[in-house]
């Protein structure tokens, strides 16, 4: 009599190797990366390079293309808003000058003498919501002498500090990552008041402070000794009249979404 | 087959949120027999954007991480699943 067995899958092996197998990628991996730290991050960075200034180019020529189908007015409403803008920044820098002259002469009376900058600029490859991590990759590294510890900064808004530096690219990990903090200064009334900046992710930043330490919405803060460098602008404060501390969300005034170069350069002032 | 999605879900860290790549690697590991890519595209990203942070100890590795713990839940849920 012929006789059908079921076929049954040995699941016990099957399950045993379904686990043994991610193991030991993990392993020779975590193995590898042990002994030679920077060598697969320096290989996939050089790898996705490319691909980064690829998709910009492309994205750059779409909307070079989509600009001549533009109407005549909105071209026209688009001069008019930014010439208007043009102007109000213009008469809001008018102090500018005067201030950094001030700024400069009190400096050298207190017998510190300003060194003279260099920036180093960087198109910016990969920006946030792409990274887990809040940070940016720039196509410029230590070839261009970028050097981790160096301020990344958008004019003379900071933005981070360089983390990372591979030959043609170079990480910036944003003062915002979560759970980052930093010690700066929200200017009110003429007073510095220090506080502890705590990164939320996204540019935002939050301090706590006692709540009878005034501070309004707007306010600037900068990141001491860095005084000439703006860090965030106070965008709310949540505190009711029982609490003890007072929550103060600040942010970063530049949007990372529209930027498309960094400013590279070595902070001369780092304690 | 295979080798075309693995190398969109590489274009897709490359260029698309980091959750949604996740995402897309945690729906995949329901097609495909033991998708051992859904860890392996979360140490690329690793590697790539990766920098020691305060929040997890210092450590670079937090999607490598979060991928490893994935695989196992998934798998876990595939088998009861039976797909």
């Amino acid at each position: 009599m012929k006789m059908n067995y079921r076929l049954i899958r040995s699941a016990r092996g099957k399950g045993r190797f379904t686990l043994l197998f991610p193991i030991m990628c993990i392993g020779m991996l975590a193995l590898f990366h042990f002994f030679y730290p920077s060598v697969l991050a320096r290989l996939f960075t050089r790898l996705a390079a490319p691909l980064w200034s690829l998709e910009r180019e492309v994205l750059d020529t779409t909307h070079r293309l989509l600009a001549l189908f533009s109407s005549k007015q909105s071209l026209l409403e688009d001069v008019e808003r930014l010439s208007a803008r043009l102007e109000e920044a213009d008469r809001l820098l008018l102090d500018r000058e005067l201030l950094l002259a001030e700024h400069r002469l009190l400096t050298e009376a207190l017998g510190r003498i300003p060194a003279k900058e260099r920036r180093i600029l960087g198109n910016i490859l990969s920006s946030p919501p792409r990274s887990p991590y809040d940070t940016v990759i720039i196509d410029i590294g230590e070839r261009d002498g970028v050097l981790p510890g160096d301020l990344a900064l958008s004019g003379s808004a900071l933005i981070g500090r360089v983390s990372k530096a591979r030959s043609r690219a170079a990480t910036v990990e944003l003062f915002s990552t979560a759970g980052k903090n930093t010690s700066v200064s929200i200017l009110h009334d003429g007073q510095a008041i220090p506080a502890e900046a705590v990164g939320m992710g996204g540019g935002v930043f939050l301090a706590t402070l006692p709540r009878e330490v005034a501070v309004n919405v707007g306010d600037e803060i900068i990141m001491p000794p860095r005084t000439l460098l703006i860090f965030a602008r106070v965008e709310a404060v949540e505190g009711s009249a029982t609490d003890s501390f007072q929550k103060i969300y600040f942010k970063n005034p530049v949007s990372l979404q529209s930027l498309r170069f960094l400013e590279i350069k070595k902070d001369l002032l780092e304690e | 087959m295979r080798i075309i999605v693995d190398l969109l879900l590489v274009l897709s860290a490359l260029f698309l949120p980091w959750w949604l790549t996740i995402f897309c690697a945690c729906v995949l590991f329901f097609v495909f027999e033991r998708f051992y890519e859904l860890f392996l595209v979360a140490l690329f990203m690793d590697l790539l954007y990766g920098v020691p942070t305060e929040m997890f100890a210092g450590s670079e590795f937090i999607l490598s991480i979060l991928g490893v713990c994935l695989y196992f839940l998934l798998a876990f849920a595939k088998k009861r699943m039976r797909i």
